[in-house]
């Protein structure tokens, strides 16, 4: 058998020949012992990729990895930080909610002045040439600060002089 | 008219997408935790290195909130989203091999090296195989195959592909995709055959 | 009574309790001192540290860390614990490069501080009432990570 009737037994099992072509192939697999065995290996090849595709699974946490995608959105679009939103709220949720909200913290700090002195939430502040990602990670229940650029530190590298 | 409010954990992807579409990233969100294995896996299935595929399946979902508005659901939203992180890998290693010297492997790629002269596997190799024994072979025998070969393989029995479709993808001929797809089959029955003659 | 008033008292007594209990407590607690353990440790694919100082990390703390990111195995570079008293602030250097200094904010509030080579990298509150670890962590040489990881005591 010469390559171009090797290419052809493949493309008949791929179903890539017009109708006569196959016809022809047909006829050769059944006359000819060497071309149905060469076809019945990439006719099996074919099928146990087709049925076994092998199971890859992401190697880090959902979180993790929307927290860097959301960020590298952020960047593009250069926009502040995507909080998540919610559906359209009614109208005068929109003028309502900043109103109290003031009105609220205005409360807080007459009655517990020294409460202002902190903040209540995690809240993080990357140096200007550092960025970072941020995520409370609920499996595992933990907040993760993720230093992202191009330079590495080695703080941990055993081959660093500790 | 206020939008509909979604049900994220349940909604359907369409439903997803629409809500995507119009900037609601809570709804992206909920599609990158759906498929975010998909397309991880894609990327590795071809570029066989765990950290190059976390930052391609990322770029690629960046690309897919990007590119969303061009969505139109002729395919199915994953179906869109492995094509744009396949076009990503392809320009990936395309770049790394303009980087890396001609070698031996690409004539080899082309010609079919060994595998012209292999004799036709009869038997089964992988007759009593239990599944997940099968797939990890079929994971191993694709790392040992070429990027070119790997790719189209990859190409064409997993995603489905037909040869000129993939031609257009990887920017070669037919033949080239067809030649590739004939020695890069070899080789895994091969392989295949090679791992259960050491077992026995 | 009508049905307003009924609700009016409910509500009037509901806020009365969440504000005498709820808040003096929280803000009674503002100026103990916190104490909590800092970590610091390697991230690798590696089987072993070719450091025989490296320790073996705390299954538990290892399963966390193994369910957020990719790398196989962790191994403990150093283990500090802080003492940090109201308003006070610990710094602690954890290896050549790496300092994390610890702001207690009171009310089981802390600021963590990261420094490399003497930079500020990042700065993170965090509340410790919520008994969780806070986890700093970045790229280190050969595709290997270090992890910051600071846990209440």
């Amino acid at each position: 058998m010469n390559t171009n009737e090797e290419l052809k037994l493949q493309a008949y099992a791929d179903g890539e020949l017009s109708p006569r072509e196959a016809a022809k192939v047909a006829a050769l697999i059944e006359r000819d012992g060497e071309a149905r065995a060469l076809f019945t290996e990439l006719k099996r090849t074919k099928d146990l990729l087709a049925a076994n595709e092998p199971e890859i699974l992401l190697p880090e946490s959902r979180e993790f990895h929307w927290s860097k995608i959301a960020r590298e959105i952020e960047r593009h679009e250069s926009r502040p930080a995507m909080v998540r939103r919610f559906a359209s709220p009614a109208w005068w949720l929109k003028y309502f909610s900043p109103v109290a909200a003031t009105a609220l913290i205005a409360a807080m700090v007459i009655i517990y002045p020294n409460i202002t002195d902190n903040e209540s939430d995690a809240q993080t502040a990357p140096a200007p040439e550092t960025s970072s990602v941020v995520f409370r990670s609920q499996s595992e229940g933990m907040t993760v600060v993720w230093l992202q650029g191009d330079e590495n530190y080695e703080f941990a590298n055993p081959e660093s002089d500790l | 008219m206020p939008a509909k409010k979604i049900d994220y954990e349940s909604a359907a992807d369409d439903l997803l997408v629409k809500g995507a579409q119009r900037g609601d990233t809570v709804a992206f969100e909920q599609l990158v935790g759906r498929h975010a294995d998909k397309i991880y896996a894609r990327a590795f299935s071809m570029v066989r290195n765990e950290e190059e595929a976390v930052d391609l399946s990322q770029e690629a979902w960046v690309k897919g909130w990007q590119r969303l508005k061009q969505f139109q659901g002729e395919a199915s939203f994953v179906t869109w989203m492995t094509r744009i992180v396949i076009n990503l890998c392809l320009d990936h290693l395309r770049k790394q091999k303009r980087q890396r010297a001609e070698s031996i492997e690409h004539l080899d790629e082309e010609l079919g090296g060994v595998e012209r002269q292999m004799p036709v596997v009869t038997v089964n190799p992988t007759e009593g195989l239990e599944r997940a024994e099968l797939r990890a072979r079929i994971d191993k025998a694709l790392g040992q195959l070429t990027e070119a070969h790997r790719t189209v393989l990859i190409l064409h029995e997993f995603e489905g592909l037909e040869y000129k479709e993939i031609a257009k993808r990887m920017k070669c001929s037919i033949g080239t995709v067809m030649s590739r797809l004939f020695y890069a089959r070899r080789r895994m029955a091969s392989l295949m055959l090679s791992w259960k003659k050491e077992q026995s | 009574m009508t049905g307003f008033w009924q609700r009016a008292v409910v509500v009037t007594t509901a806020l009365f309790i969440w504000t005498a209990a709820v808040i003096p407590a929280v803000a009674g607690v503002k100026d103990d001192q916190v104490k909590l353990r800092a970590q610091l440790i390697w991230g690798t694919n590696d089987e072993k540290s070719p450091n025989p100082d490296h320790k073996d990390l705390n299954p538990e703390l290892r399963k966390k860390l193994s369910g957020v990111f990719k790398w196989k195995n962790y191994f403990e570079v150093k283990n500090q614990e802080m003492a940090v008293p109201g308003k006070g602030t610990k710094r602690v250097r954890l290896s050549n490069q790496c300092e994390v200094e610890v702001k207690n904010l009171g009310s089981g509030m802390i600021s963590a501080k990261l420094f490399g080579e003497g930079k500020l990298l990042v700065e993170q509150r965090q509340n410790f009432t919520l008994k969780e670890p806070l986890v700093l962590g970045g790229h280190d040489k050969n595709k290997t990570a270090w992890f910051v990881v600071l846990s209440p005591m």
